[in-house]
């Protein structure tokens, strides 16, 4: 039951994009189509609950031990870089067909501050490791379901008349906005 | 602070081990000329080239099964390295462009409201879409998503526009198009084309002898865009300030507007606005060509017509050179038609306009052997014969020669349009094309 | 050469200010722009990181090998932002606790490594710093006017200090019948009023 409550804040009440403002490059860079936003969304979800299982275990059974948590932010951004960096190597090797997929975007994913954020979140909020392994996937599955829902927005605006001033960026806020506004409900949920 | 420094340590050379192992047991031998070739193409993964996207496209060209050139995205300068990494010859090839053919938009009505899924695909299967023009574009963008280049973008006016300097030409936007309204045609494949008579096109365009875009090109003076506007009627005809100024402009004859309860527009005077405009701005269009081949034509006479030959010769990227008498470079205005009001500028305007593109002009006595009959007359030279000058051709024979040799219709269209129509300026043509196959030149 | 510092320093102001002209980094000004003592502190913050790194990888820009470069910078980073981190939660901890997870997230703020890989891996110090530092000064500038206006929409009133110096004290600014606009404060309206400013941004032309 904890558990369930803790998907469902990460993913709707406590949505990653919307409501905590993570990941915000990648949200608005990548939601053009609705292909590309899919395939992020994808591969966010794999990075993201790895990263936030080892960053878990590098914070609790190395770093806290030596009295070292001030070094957080510089050890999870490496162990990050080369988490990436190793996951493309092995989709390559062992999954061609997975790899063709979710390849371009890897690279993106080292600065995508979402993974990172959710990785200090887990710490800040004191989880453990059961806690931080379901609030992860919660969080990368908000991401994907919130950059989803936006990529079938934009591909609607494309369409419209939009004044010139509004246009781009301008217009896909105001719309990320809105987007935001109904995610906005599901706060007391839980 | 020993801890820290080891535990950094720790951790950077862990990650970096890990790495290194992995990058061995997950070693792929890639040739390393793949990398390289894929680093030199555009990285957009269009599909233009044939293949599926850019990593396929490397192994392909490093597999020799295609040439360094087909990145439709890359600039050539990327086929001359991938070429320089391959060791081959780079080949070149004219840059192909998309063209949406349907400008109709939202000006046909609805016959239902649409509330199915955004997208042309899905339209058309429901009673070919919701317009009344069962041929023309729907407005649903499959073709602005389907483009990876942001080349494409939805107008004002329920229709796509079409950025050409950002269109590559890799014709995602035409494979997907429902109603096959867009194309990716080179510059001298538009060129070549003829408007037939069972296309849907304005009355306007279609009486037009030279074939103008003439909605377009209205629109664009609409917009303020006299740039394009200069363009679009120069690419079917390259002397607006005068026809602005002569053209019978049947055209305005056949003007719905004129059908129904108002005036025609004033289509010819429009053509010669732009025209002025762009005459006192100083400035020249460019408008593009063809990559030049080494072809060469001699062309006898610079009046209206050997200026158009000249005009469509290079920009099919033969090389024209003229032949003829007069000492005033192209003084075809001025002369052929006297009675105008035709500035005197003009001349040394539409002069400059030929120099930058590399046409050359022969004022020669020594021409005066073969060329101009009264020549021949007044000093009794020896009657002179055209076909006994080797290498010489008339026009009618060269086409006819080309459309044989081509095998494809397109020549034989222009040639036999031109006898039907007499177009002018085009056509009226008196013997002057003249193509050697020893390059005729003096 | 002085001429060219100056024009480096100004450009971030107006030509390329972040997130309106450079739209970058999108993360922070979002999520911590609910007060202009917020905004203003994260753009200091950032500012420092920016002009630190800037001139450490300008100074660094022959010996890191290209193809470890963008690890490298990240590190560099990393350092800044550690060293900032800990600065804040000493001399300015309420500030520190409001910022949160932002600050740890300089660290994969697009601008700063951007700055990095696109100027100061190619530039000599000098220029580095004028623009690492033109470009925080934009980016501040950027977050102290988003907040203001979410500030003001959604409280009514401005009010707050700049790192404990220079405390401002605006209350009501609309008059006692204004009904504070909550919505501006909260998680949509950081879109919407950064969207709209852009589309105001959009009106000037950028020449």
């Amino acid at each position: 039951m904890e558990y369930i409550e803790l998907i469902v804040a990460t993913i709707f009440v406590n949505n990653i994009l919307l409501a905590q403002f993570l990941g915000n490059c990648p949200f608005l860079g990548t939601s053009k189509k609705m292909e590309t936003a899919a395939g992020m969304a994808m591969a966010v979800i794999f990075v993201l609950v790895m990263a936030g299982v080892i960053t878990w275990v590098i914070y609790a059974w190395l770093l806290v031990p030596y009295k070292l948590e001030f070094l957080r932010t510089i050890a999870f951004i490496l162990v990050i870089a080369s988490l990436v960096q190793f996951v493309e190597m092995f989709l390559k090797k062992s999954m061609p067909a997975l790899y063709a997929g979710l390849g371009i975007f890897l690279p993106l994913i080292t600065t995508n501050c979402a993974v990172f954020g959710v990785c200090v979140l887990n710490i800040d909020k004191e989880f453990g490791f059961m806690q931080s392994l379901v609030a992860s996937f919660g969080y990368a599955a908000g991401f994907g379901l919130a950059l989803i829902l936006f990529a079938g927005v934009r591909e609607r605006i494309l369409l419209a008349r939009v004044p010139k001033p509004l246009q781009d960026t301008s217009i896909a806020l105001v719309t990320a906005g809105v987007l935001s506004l109904s995610f906005y409900a599901f706060r007391g949920m839980v | 602070m020993v801890i820290a420094i080891l535990v950094m340590l720790g951790i950077g050379a862990a990650c970096g081990i890990i790495l290194s192992v992995a990058s061995k047991v997950f070693y792929v031998y890639e040739d390393p000329r793949i990398s390289q070739v894929e680093y030199f193409l555009a990285g957009a993964n269009c599909g233009g080239c044939g293949f599926a996207g850019c990593g396929a496209a490397a192994v392909a060209i490093v597999e020799g099964k295609a040439s360094p050139g087909i990145c439709v995205a890359a600039d050539s300068e990327s086929a001359i390295n991938i070429a320089g990494v391959m060791g081959v010859d780079p080949g070149t090839a004219e840059p192909i462009k998309s063209l949406n053919t349907c400008s109709g938009g939202d000006r046909a009505v609805d016959k239902f409201i649409y509330n199915g899924a955004m997208s042309c695909a899905a339209m058309a299967t429901l009673y070919g879409g919701k317009r009344v023009c069962s041929i023309g574009c729907m407005g649903m963008g499959d073709c602005i998503k389907a483009c990876k280049f942001d080349a494409i973008h939805m107008g004002p006016h329920g229709f796509p526009v079409i950025d050409e300097f950002k269109c590559v030409g890799c014709g995602a936007c035409a494979s997907v198009c429902p109603k096959n309204l867009l194309s990716v045609k080179s510059m001298s494949q538009r060129l070549l084309v003829f408007n037939e008579e069972d296309q849907a096109l304005a009355p306007c365009q279609q009486t037009c002898p030279a074939e103008i875009d003439i909605p377009k090109y209205i629109h664009l003076i609409k917009e303020g865009d006299y740039e394009g506007a200069v363009n679009t009627i120069r690419e079917r005809n390259p002397l607006l300030l005068s026809c602005g100024r002569v053209c019978p402009h049947p055209c305005e004859n056949y003007c719905r507007r004129a059908i129904e309860d108002d005036e025609a527009v004033s289509i010819n005077q429009l053509k010669r606005f732009v025209a002025d405009y762009e005459m006192n701005s100083g400035r020249r269009y460019p408008i593009s060509c063809a990559p030049d081949t080494d072809k060469r034509v001699a062309i006898i006479g610079g009046g209206p017509a050997g200026v158009s030959c000249a005009y469509f010769l290079r920009r099919l990227a033969i090389i024209p050179r003229f032949m003829k008498t007069c000492p005033n470079w192209v003084a075809s205005p001025a002369m052929a038609f006297p009675n105008t009001d035709c500035p005197t500028r003009f001349s040394t305007g539409k002069s400059r306009v030929f120099s930058t593109w590399g046409l050359m002009c022969t004022t020669t006595p020594a021409w005066g052997v073969i060329s101009p009959f009264r020549a021949c007359e007044k000093k009794a030279m020896t009657p002179f014969s055209w076909a006994s000058v080797p290498g010489r051709t008339t026009n009618w024979a060269f086409l006819g020669r080309i459309s044989r040799a081509s095998g494809r219709g397109s020549i034989s269209c222009l040639q036999s349009r031109i006898r039907r129509k007499s177009a002018f300026p085009s056509a009226n043509a008196r013997p002057l094309w003249a193509v050697g196959t020893p390059p005729l030149t003096v | 050469m002085a001429k060219s510092i100056v024009a480096e320093f100004t450009k971030g102001l107006w030509k390329e200010i972040p997130p309106f002209r450079l739209v970058l980094g999108l993360c922070p000004t979002l999520g911590v722009t609910t007060s202009m003592k917020n905004g203003i502190g994260m753009g200091l913050a950032t500012t420092f990181v920016l002009l630190c790194s800037n001139i450490l990888v300008s100074l660094l820009r022959k010996v890191i090998p290209s193809k470890v470069r963008i690890a490298c910078f990240i590190i560099i980073i990393a350092t800044f932002v550690i060293v900032v981190e800990q600065m804040m939660a000493a001399y300015a901890y309420t500030l520190f606790m409001d910022l949160g997870v932002f600050i740890p997230l300089i660290v994969v703020n697009c601008i700063v490594l951007g700055r990095a890989e696109a100027f100061a891996s190619k530039n000599g110090i000098a220029t580095s710093a004028a623009d690492g530092l033109g470009i925080g000064v934009g980016f501040t500038l950027s977050l102290a006017s988003l907040g203001a206006v979410r500030e003001l929409l959604g409280t009514g009133s401005l009010k707050g200090d700049i790192f404990g110096f220079l405390p401002y004290h605006f209350s009501n600014i609309f008059g006692s019948s204004f009904e504070p606009f909550g919505f501006a404060v909260q998680a949509p309206g950081a879109f919407i009023a950064l969207g709209l400013m852009l589309c105001a941004m959009n009106l000037i032309p950028s020449k």
